[in-house]
């Protein structure tokens, strides 16, 4: 049995691998973290520092891609940023996914009454839009404090809790979990051999779709002057910022919503290589 | 069937009541923070009697189930602080307005997505689906921002034929329409490529095509109606996703509608009316998930085979 999901987890990986345009993604949302991550050391500018003689400046080698408004460096707000919006997009995703894995387990395992008011509670949960339950949070908590990120999380929780228990479910109710069963199998016993192995990557991909959906849910938020407070740059929030550079420099102002896209696209093609080279369907051809 | 039906629309109340629950413990937090920040201004004796009128010495509860009372029987969300007329009448003038929007949108999302996703399914693997995917993902990538931004570039600061805000011109809901659907073609139309492939694999499908049905009538009239079942069950989600975005579009078209008023509510730091629109908006929802469940089940032959099925050993 372990053997056998082994050399499953490693062909998937072996066809993830082969597939190019996973590849990118993989690559590309890599290079982004690892920029966001160290390049802010390597730059001279800082994030606040205001440069009025160089309001809207174009781009050029002392300011990559310009200036803003008041003189600040974009590349390095952008990168700043991208701490800020990439941090609140993890915290939020890991808080979802450990809330969606625990009760998508509890309700699947224990089935029953369990299990029917736990998925009504999470109905309920799931019929608030996410940005409406980070707003209320935001105004419960207070402003401008990244306090949003809770209310995200909780709104990606549905998603991956009944996903979680549909495939929970879905190994319970298989032959060879009967079996191993019938053989005399605990209940944790069957939970730790059988339902985690199998339960593991459609469980990642739908973590990896509901960073995608935190991310753009964050980016709106700040957008819409409900993120950080300023001066603190966040991806959303330096969109909204930049728009005046449009009639200006309309290349340089879609850069912010450029890094924005490509973020989200590397995320999805990731998720979407990841379903392909784990689909189950691929062993029987 | 018709069991079915009513206990599914009566199990609505007591969800209504769990989601306003939830919007109201959330939002009650900031009556003491007011209380506190007003108090810091002096005045105690007054604002005692004050916050007394307003009630807000009762308990939590007895508050929570007089205000889910007077929305669910009343739609009675109370006074609009702005303007002191009656809250409900702005948020359901409000929401007549997103539910405009929203409903092109919705329209737009739901027959371009299934369009997308059936022709990706039946040319699957091939240059197009890979295409198709691609202009997917980027559609579920891009914000809804961005799209509207280049919209107006696009249209009104160059092509100069379509209004950059407002509702009243003709044409007016066309970009606001265009940047909220993308990201619900983008969803749909993924379910139902996902949904279609699998159906098309099906044996039943074999033995139409060796029965020397032709491939269209084949996908259009039996393929698509099974493909529908997951698309079906995703309509709420889709018009959740729309309801959000609309604060957005709302927001950069100036459109009068309630997300909007949200926004404003919300720098406006006015509990009561962000209280109101979202508990409005999430009534709405649970009505709308009600709605698609309903329909899913008169459209499923699984669930409705079911209930016959119980009703005929009862009789």
């Amino acid at each position: 049995m372990k053997k056998q999901a082994e050399s499953a987890l490693r062909s998937g990986l072996h066809r993830f691998s082969r597939n190019p345009a996973s590849m990118i993604a993989l690559s590309v949302f890599i290079l982004i973290v690892l920029a966001c991550l160290f390049l802010p050391y390597c730059i001279k500018w800082n994030y606040r520092q205001i440069d009025l003689e160089n309001m809207y400046g174009p781009p050029s080698w002392e300011h990559v891609f310009g200036t803003d408004s008041i003189g600040r460096d974009l590349l390095t707000r952008l990168l700043y940023g991208g701490r800020v919006t990439l941090g609140i997009m993890a915290v939020a995703t890991v808080l979802a996914a450990m809330m969606g894995f625990g009760i998508g387990l509890l309700s699947g395992t224990c089935g029953g009454a369990v299990d029917f008011y736990v998925m009504r509670v999470v109905d309920v949960i799931a019929s608030v839009p996410g940005v409406l339950l980070a707003v209320m949070i935001e105004v419960a908590l207070g402003m401008g404090k990244g306090n949003f990120k809770y209310g995200l999380a909780i709104a990606a929780m549905p998603g991956i809790a009944r996903m979680v228990r549909t495939a929970v479910l879905e190994v319970m109710q298989s032959e060879y979990v009967e079996a191993s069963r019938a053989l005399g199998a605990g209940r944790n016993q069957i939970i730790r051999k059988h339902v985690l192995h199998n339960v593991a990557v459609p469980f990642i991909i739908q973590t990896l779709g509901a960073a995608a959906e935190v991310l753009l849910s964050c980016t709106v938020m700040g957008y819409l002057g409900l993120g950080i407070n300023p001066p603190t740059p966040e991806w959303g929030g330096i969109v909204h910022d930049t728009r005046e550079l449009l009639r200006v420099y309309p290349s340089v102002a879609l850069i912010p919503s450029g890094v924005i896209v490509v973020t989200e696209m590397s995320l999805h093609f990731i998720g979407n290589g990841l379903r392909d080279a784990f689909d189950p369907r691929n062993d029987e051809k | 069937m018709l069991r079915y039906f009513l206990k599914r629309v009566l199990l609505v109340i007591p969800i209504i009541m769990a989601v306003i629950l939830i919007v109201y413990a959330l939002l009650y937090t900031t009556v003491g923070a007011n209380r506190r920040a007003l108090s810091s201004y002096g005045g105690g004796d007054l604002l005692d009697r004050a916050f007394d009128r307003l009630e807000i010495q009762e308990t939590f509860f007895s508050r929570y189930l007089r205000y889910c009372c007077n929305v669910i029987f009343h739609l009675n969300f109370g006074a609009d602080r702005a303007s002191g007329r009656s809250m409900g009448d702005t948020i359901l003038w409000r929401l007549s307005f997103t539910l405009r929007l929203s409903g092109w949108a919705f329209l737009v999302a739901t027959v371009l997505g299934i369009l997308l996703g059936m022709l990706a399914a039946i040319h699957k693997d091939s240059a197009l689906d890979n295409a198709l995917m691609g202009v997917i993902g980027f559609c579920s990538s891009v914000p809804s921002y961005t799209v509207a931004l280049l919209l107006v570039l696009f249209f009104s600061l160059k092509l100069r034929i379509l209004p950059a805000f407002g509702f009243t011109r003709p044409g007016s809901l066309i970009m606001p329409v265009a940047s909220l659907s993308l990201g619900g073609i983008a969803s749909t139309a993924r379910i139902t490529r996902a949904s279609a492939i699998e159906i098309l694999e099906q044996p039943y499908i074999t033995a139409l095509r060796a029965k020397g049905l032709r491939e269209r009538r084949i996908v259009y009239l039996h393929a698509l109606r099974n493909a529908l079942l997951p698309v079906i069950a995703n309509l709420g989600l889709v018009l959740s996703q729309l309801l959000c975005g609309s604060m957005v579009v709302e927001r950069f078209f100036s459109l009068p509608g309630i997300g909007l008023a949200m926004l404003t509510a919300v720098s406006g730091r006015d509990q009561l009316t962000v209280m109101g629109i979202a508990v409005a908006i999430a009534v709405m929802l649970t009505l709308v998930n009600v709605g698609a469940d309903l329909l899913y089940a008169l459209v499923n032959p699984q669930i409705r085979n079911q209930y016959r099925g119980k009703e005929g050993d009862e009789a």
